[in-house]
């Protein structure tokens, strides 16, 4: 069993067993991080194929998001109890920042042996590092401008429509008239 | 590689227009300490930037025909005959769309302007959508189209069926179109490009030789079978229509059909069905069953609006046929039949909503056909209109309906889609009783109440209704327009089909 194969096998497990805690966990917080597991996972996942720009991206947007979703899921709902399940007790507490560190250790020791160690083999050009990015800039910027554009209305288009969602009747936040 | 030559810029150019003038509203609002400006106002705006980018559109299209070279943005988008055909339809429908939401309860008042602009935006996303000759554009047409409906459904002032209708197609839409990109994903795995034109040429050669890129397209296919309304996916159809307002249920049966439809052809323009049996069974099995699922769904329907959801599922069904006739190697004449058909229904179903719309009394009002008993006596022209327009969706042969039926049903019988005609034929006489029944409200039932004392609420609502010019103009010129084209079907018939 090579490192790469141990890797991928390290990650998938990672990545399916979390995706199972999203859906199964009783509390939403920990559905939420669960969430952020997986899709750390799945970066990883990405790092190991080479695809170094999509790693990045998955959990620069994913995790981040996650992260805003799960303030967004505390301040929204009245979660009290939950929260409380969440930071009960000392040693649980020291537990379970242990176990994410050692998590988080096992994690990037495991794309930095990916991406020093194990040749990863391209289908096309030997291209490694920054050169795939690069690529991506470039054809983001001169192809495929126009889609890029249209992303951006689309970002518009939400950014708007949420504010009016939560301002329209029935929203989060309503004008009180009538 | 150039970023982007002037050439494409002016290829481009509707959507910009459309683009900039969405925020022209918002700016107002925002001029105006984000108080809401008139409704009125923010309308016209809505208008005026439709109007320029249909000129745009119109003149674009002449600017390319000389040029004989449709494609621009390294062959992203095109504005070829069935971009025409569609935007320009689409432009139209969202024009007449706006004109509900000015008048209708749930959609004016607050939070115009912000509707306006997701209005104009769901557009634009349907021109990206038309104008899309690679998978990519595609997929970033739809979720433009569909994410800025979501919103528009949810910031109706009714809170609860709206509310519910919103988050159902939001996370049904998602689910859609998370498949749909796993279809694209796929199929750019088998042809390595994401270019439609290339698709359609090597796509009955691959559908053959690989199962994953038959996979992908019966996923890209799942993908449009939700946004038209297809059976299996087709459930969603009712309870979205009925609880958004009713000019947005106008513009989603009618313009985001026509764009989807009218992307979905594009697909099918490779005559892969010829070589693969399976798939053209499955999608004639679709066809068939859609059509009565929306009829049989239609038949026990008094609310109208949820009637009107059903039977646009049943057209839906009409649409695959001519979509399948495509796919079987009559390009040009099945386009033909899809983009008359398209046009007709989309022209009929806008005023048949709009009735709709003008009826509603509140909000939160749910029009069902006692609603409408003896409106002939009341309202003679409306009632006349919409008679003219349900006969219409019916198919009955000197309305515009039965032409789009039957220029369709002439092209599947000629591709040997026999049985397929024939239950879609069925289907069509049963769907005729659906829309009867309202005629029959109007004209033979007298209302019972008449003598009743008349409360001051509803005098109210009476005079409210009456101030609904832009949809009273909307419904009586859908009636008009479907008897003149009714009358000159073939000169339309010749007009799209230079175009394809």
């Amino acid at each position: 069993m090579t490192a790469e194969v141990f890797l991928f096998w390290f990650l998938a497990i990672v990545t399916v067993v979390s995706a199972l805690g999203v859906l199964f966990m009783p509390n939403p917080i920990y559905s939420a991080f669960s969430l952020i597991m997986t899709m750390i996972g799945v970066s990883a996942l990405f790092a190991l194929l080479g695809a170094y720009f999509l790693a990045g991206v998955q959990v620069i947007v994913y995790a981040g998001a996650v992260l805003v979703l799960f303030v967004m899921v505390m301040m929204l709902f009245d979660l009290k109890s939950e929260i409380k399940a969440f930071t009960k007790g000392t040693l649980g507490g020291v537990f379970k920042i242990g176990s994410v560190a050692v998590l988080a250790g096992l994690i990037l020791s495991a794309i930095m042996v990916t991406t020093q160690g194990v040749a990863i083999k391209f289908q096309g050009q030997a291209d490694f590092g920054m050169q795939p990015t690069r690529l991506l800039g470039n054809k983001l910027f001169t192809q495929y401008v126009i889609i890029f554009e249209i992303l951006g209305a689309l970002l518009l288009v939400v950014a708007v429509g949420a504010v009016a969602l939560s301002r329209s009747k029935g929203g989060t936040h309503a004008r009180r008239i009538d | 590689m150039l970023l982007a030559s002037a050439a494409d810029l002016i290829v481009a150019s509707p959507l910009f227009v459309l683009f900039m003038g969405s925020l022209t509203p918002l700016i107002v609002k925002v001029l105006n300490k984000n108080k809401e400006p008139n409704n009125f106002l923010s309308m016209i705006q809505g208008v005026g930037t439709i109007l320029a980018a249909l000129l745009l559109m119109v003149t674009v299209y002449f600017l390319l025909l000389s040029r004989a070279n449709p494609f621009a943005f390294s062959n992203l988008i095109a504005v070829d005959g069935i971009a025409i055909i569609a935007s320009t339809t689409c432009l139209l429908l969202a024009l007449a769309s706006l004109f509900l939401m000015r008048d209708n309860q749930s959609t004016n008042g607050d939070q115009f302007a912000e509707l306006v602009f997701l209005t104009l935006n769901s557009v634009l996303g349907m021109l990206v959508l038309v104008m899309a000759t690679d998978l990519l554009t595609l997929f970033v047409g739809i979720e433009v189209m569909s994410l800025a409906l979501y919103m528009m459904i949810g910031i109706s002032h009714e809170q609860k069926l709206s509310k519910e209708a919103a988050i159902k197609y939001f996370v049904l839409g998602s689910f859609a179109s998370a498949i749909l990109l796993q279809g694209i994903a796929f199929i750019y795995g088998n042809l390595g490009t994401t270019s439609i034109t290339v698709l359609t040429e090597k796509a009955d050669l691959l559908i053959g030789q690989s199962p994953l890129f038959a996979v992908g397209m019966i996923f890209l296919m799942i993908g449009f079978l939700f946004k038209v309304s297809l059976f299996p996916f087709h459930v969603w159809t009712a309870d979205v229509y009925q609880g958004a307002p009713t000019p947005h249920t106008a513009f989603m049966s009618t313009a985001v059909k026509m764009a989807s439809f009218a992307a979905f052809a594009r697909i099918f323009v490779g005559s892969f069905l010829v070589n693969h049996d399976s798939m053209l069974n499955i999608l004639q099995w679709i066809g068939a069953i859609t059509i009565f699922a929306g009829n049989a769904g239609a038949l026990v329907q008094n609310n109208l609006k949820r009637m009107l959801a059903f039977s646009s599922v049943a057209h839906s069904g009409y649409i695959l046929m001519g979509i399948i006739v495509i796919g079987l190697g009559a390009t040009k004449l099945g386009m033909t039949a899809v983009m008359f058909y398209l046009v007709t229904y989309s022209i009929m179903n806008m005023g048949a909503l709009a009735m709709v719309s003008f009826l509603e009394k509140s909000y939160s009002d749910e029009i069902s056909t006692d609603h409408i008993k003896g409106l002939a006596y009341k309202r003679p022209w409306l009632a006349g209109s919409f008679t003219v327009l349900l006969i219409s969706l019916a198919g009955v042969p000197p309305a515009l309906g039965f032409f789009g039926k039957f220029f369709i049903f002439t092209q599947a019988l000629d591709q040997g889609l026999l049985w397929l005609t024939l239950w879609a034929g069925l289907g069509s006489v049963v769907g005729a009783y659906i829309y009867l029944k309202p005629i029959v409200y109007m004209y033979m039932i007298k209302d019972d109440d008449q003598n009743e004392v008349i409360s001051e609420a509803a005098k109210d609502h009476e005079v409210y209704n009456n101030r609904k010019w832009f949809t009273k103009t909307v419904v009586l010129a859908s009636a008009f327009t479907i008897l003149v084209i009714g009358l000159l079907n073939t000169l339309l018939y010749h007009l799209l089909s230079a175009r394809l």
